[in-house]
């Protein structure tokens, strides 16, 4: 199933790549943006099933906005990419709550992997979600 | 400067200058024999001019006192003789009386009783005159006078005096006992022929007829012991009158009148010599001489026994006739009358003398007391300070023997004094031959030598400074590094007579300083590096990311797939250099706290799960449960854990797995990692370098040879090991390395 998928980052090229893989290699929607307030606002929107996030950004960083978005979505999958390489920050997103933690420069299969892994956490999620719905309405019919 | 020991000091040279300036025997020997010697020289000297003084008293109180005795005799003597002379005046006074001459009987008998009275007190007891002419005899006495008949003394005195020649002559005769009115006394008789020569006036010329012959009838005792009685001598000394036959006149003893000196004593005393009064007598009082001396006697006044007395004696002349008869008189005294005079003296010279003696004898014995318990405490204070000495030296020697560092003294040439146990055993020298070789000589290199007698020299010129250097040893090829610190020694003078060297083998700190230092320079290097690796991971991404696309869209083995590898190739390397620089750039700074090992661990394996995946390596956790809290930053423990995992993956081509375990060990004391892989191994020939900074066994661009030193570095730091084991294919079939890291687990109690 495709997804929605938000990536934001600072430098505009990298927001091309991204969307070049995700549209060439996968059925993935993409919207990108390289202003992370902006992002911010699109998440509140809605719609995305998937947000990839530089970590070093100016304004808001990854983390920041990891943390804003988890204020109203607490499920949705954040993939945090950063050219900081360190154990630190990759343990500092992870605890955070990020999904994943990507280090520049990656291969595209990285990317992909990562997608592909949380596409499928979100079909689970989402799996799970229509079965509870289910069955609570099995329930309620039920009774 | 071979010469062995020149410069040691130690106790045993104390010794003979103590022995000598404070040695007790010499002061006690002294001491005593002081106390020995002087006392009883003192006391003869003292006692011997005591004795010369008493004797020179004696002889001198004696002479005064025989010469006191023979003016008493002299003038008992002159008494008598007076006496003797006033009877020869009262008899020639008589005979020239009218009334005796022309026998005037009435007239004669009043005359002669005036006369009488006049003699009767010098020991007269009768006047008898004897008529010529009837041979009668008038007697005057102390019961008036009479008339009677002339008594055969009478007769031979008037014979004697008829004759011509013994006209106006005065006749003494002997002394002789006889029986005067019932009693016997000691008679002598003078007498003196009567001429009728004189006139008056019922006779106007001189008839010169022999009247007759007038005779005073003298009681000699009397005469002698009228004077002589009263004389005492002393206390006790008497005078005694003897005749010219040796017949005493007079004499206290009045068994002894009348008697014959020599022949008495003998009677009385026969076991008594007299010889030397008997002498006297004889030879000097006999023969009228003056003098003094002594003799032995056998008693005195009524005390009896022999002793020594002193007799001064003179004569005293009867009448001037050739018989020149004399008496003598003797006054004497016992010596100890004298003694008895001089006694006080010498009792009072005794206490005098004694309070001398024994003052100067106690005196000295105090002197002698007191120097000898000061010379003990002196001695017992040597013993002491000594003992003090030799036990503070022991301690000093066991201290520095012991002591882990190298201790040891030099003089200023560097030659070395002492060295320790550990200084002997650092420089495999363990004899005692060390001492005398040069400090400059022994496993240093030139300039190590030069800086350490340079730090002596400086140290000797000036003697409160103190120089720390550090230089490196060459001991068997090894090379070690010390750190030594010079200090002066001073004497009591406050000169600097040797230094003190302590030295201590940092070789093992050293290595991990220089390592450190090495990290942390790559380090800072890695920081810088960060940013610069920030800015070159982002246009690498974009580079590789668009190289990777644009190569599936052009046709494979073309000329432009071609170029997108080369673009893709050394983006990539560029990409690894970019990833080792980023590993340092946290490096410098950390903080210690306490460490959940487990904790650390899974984080690690949650960072490289993703890349595990891609690796095809399997994980197995043996991590054990309730592990202890470990001390140290874990940022860089998960460097290292991450470190070893990385290269635990690279090991591990197209596959493998990676174990990771952690258990307790040491009961608690410290906790073991161990991290182990599937890999290749590693060869023999790296295994000795593998910690060593730099060194990689990857292609360039692969690594940078800093992920083991670094990790090496932060495990020392926090006073853990690492440590390996590896098996190549060459070793075993089954292939692999693991890593052992220890860590001291924190007290219990002591966690924050």
């Amino acid at each position: 199933m495709p997804e929605k998928i938000l990536a934001v980052d600072d430098e505009p090229d990298m927001l091309k790549l991204l969307s070049m893989i995700i549209r060439e290699k996968t059925s993935h929607e993409i919207i990108t943006t390289n202003n992370p307030l902006e992002a911010l606002e699109l998440a509140k929107q809605g719609g995305f099933d998937i947000i990839i996030a530089d970590l070093k950004m100016p304004g808001l960083d990854g983390v920041e906005l990891l943390d804003a978005v988890r204020k109203f979505d607490e499920n949705i999958p954040v993939i945090i990419i950063t050219a900081y390489g360190t154990v630190e920050s990759a343990a500092e997103t992870m605890h955070k709550g990020a999904f994943d933690f990507i280090t520049k420069p990656f291969r595209k299969e990285q990317i992909l992997y990562t997608i592909d892994r949380a596409s499928k956490w979100v079909a689970l999620r989402n799996e799970n979600r229509i079965l509870k719905e289910q069955l609570k309405k099995g329930i309620e019919n039920s009774q | 400067m071979k010469g062995k020991k020149t410069a040691s000091f130690s106790l045993k040279d104390l010794k003979p200058f103590l022995w000598e300036r404070f040695h007790p025997f010499n002061v006690k020997s002294f001491l005593i024999l002081a106390g020995i010697i002087i006392p009883p020289v003192l006391l003869s000297g003292v006692l011997i001019l005591a004795w010369m003084s008493t004797i020179k008293i004696k002889d001198v109180v004696t002479l005064n006192f025989n010469q006191q005795q023979l003016v008493l005799a002299q003038h008992a003597a002159g008494q008598i003789e007076n006496s003797i002379n006033i009877l020869k005046r009262e008899l020639s006074l008589l005979s020239f009386s009218p009334s005796i001459q022309y026998d005037e009987e009435v007239f004669m008998g009043k005359r002669m009783d005036i006369a009488f009275s006049s003699i009767k007190d010098e020991g007269g007891l009768e006047i008898r005159f004897v008529k010529n002419k009837d041979k009668k005899t008038i007697v005057a006495n102390s019961r008036g006078y009479n008339l009677s008949n002339p008594s055969a003394d009478d007769l031979y005195y008037l014979k004697q005096a008829g004759r011509e020649e013994n006209k106006g002559k005065i006749s003494l005769s002997d002394v002789s006992a006889k029986n005067y009115k019932n009693s016997q006394k000691l008679i002598i008789t003078m007498a003196l022929s009567v001429w009728q020569i004189s006139v008056d006036v019922t006779h106007p010329v001189a008839a010169n007829k022999f009247s007759g012959v007038l005779l005073f009838i003298i009681d000699a005792t009397a005469l002698a012991g009228e004077t002589t009685k009263n004389i005492i001598s002393g206390n006790t000394g008497y005078a005694w009158v003897i005749d010219r036959n040796g017949t005493f006149l007079y004499h206290p003893e009045k068994w002894f009148i009348g008697k014959n000196a020599f022949e008495v004593r003998k009677a009385k005393k026969p076991a008594i010599s007299f010889a030397r009064i008997n002498t006297i007598q004889r030879e000097k009082m006999l023969k009228g001489m003056v003098g003094t001396s002594w003799y032995i006697s056998g008693w005195h006044r009524g005390k009896e026994g022999e002793m020594k007395k002193l007799i001064a004696y003179a004569p005293i002349p009867l009448d001037n006739t050739a018989d020149n008869r004399i008496w003598s008189v003797a006054v004497v005294a016992p010596i100890s009358e004298v003694e008895g005079v001089i006694h006080e003296i010498q009792i009072r010279q005794f206490y005098l003398e004694g309070f001398t003696i024994l003052t100067i004898f106690f005196g000295g014995l105090l002197i002698v007391s007191l120097m000898l318990v000061w010379s003990s405490s002196l001695q017992k204070e040597v013993k002491n300070k000594t003992s003090e000495l030799i036990k503070s030296e022991s301690q000093y020697k066991s201290l520095i023997e012991h002591a882990n560092d190298i201790i040891f003294t030099v003089t200023h040439d560097g030659e070395i004094i002492s060295m320790n146990h550990a200084g002997r055993t650092f420089f495999k020298r363990d004899d005692e031959e060390i001492v005398g070789d040069n400090i400059g000589e022994i496993c240093f290199n030139e300039d190590s030598a030069s800086l350490q007698l340079k730090a002596i020299d400086d140290v000797f010129k000036a003697a409160r400074l103190s120089r720390q250097i550090t230089y490196p040893v060459i001991i068997s090829g090894n090379k070690y590094w010390l750190s030594t610190n010079f200090s002066a020694l001073l004497d009591d003078k406050g000169e600097v007579f040797a230094v003190l060297g302590i030295a201590r083998d940092f070789t093992e700190r050293k290595k991990i300083e220089e390592q450190m230092s090495h990290t942390e320079k790559l380090a800072s290097l890695g920081t810088l590096a960060a940013g610069v690796a920030h800015e070159i991971n982002n246009p690498l991404t974009i580079i590789l990311g668009f190289t990777d696309l644009l190569k599936e869209k052009v046709p494979a083995y073309s000329e432009y797939y071609e170029i997108l590898k080369t673009i893709e190739k050394q983006g990539l390397n560029a990409k690894r250099v970019v990833e080792n620089l980023l590993t340092f750039a946290r490096f410098s700074e950390y903080k210690e706290e306490n460490v959940d090992i487990n904790m650390n661990l899974k984080e690690v394996l949650t960072i490289v799960g993703n890349t595990l995946s891609l690796n095809k390596v399997a994980i197995v956790e043996e991590l054990s449960e309730s592990l202890p809290i470990v001390k140290g930053d874990p940022r860089e423990l998960q460097q290292v854990f991450l470190n070893i995992v990385n290269n635990a993956i690279s090991a591990m081509k197209g596959g493998g797995t990676l174990t990771i375990a952690a258990k307790m060990i040491d009961e608690g004391g410290a906790v073991e990692i161990k991290i182990s892989d599937t890999g290749s191994g590693i060869k023999k020939e790296y295994s000795t370098r593998i910690f060593d900074p730099l060194f990689t066994t990857k292609k360039v661009g692969e690594g940078t040879g800093l992920g083991l030193s670094v990790s090496y570095g932060i495990i020392a730091k926090y006073g853990g090991t690492i440590t390996f084991e590896t098996m190549t294919k060459e070793e075993s079939s089954k292939t692999g390395t693991t890593f052992i890291i220890t860590l001291p687990a924190v007290k219990a109690g002591n966690s924050q």
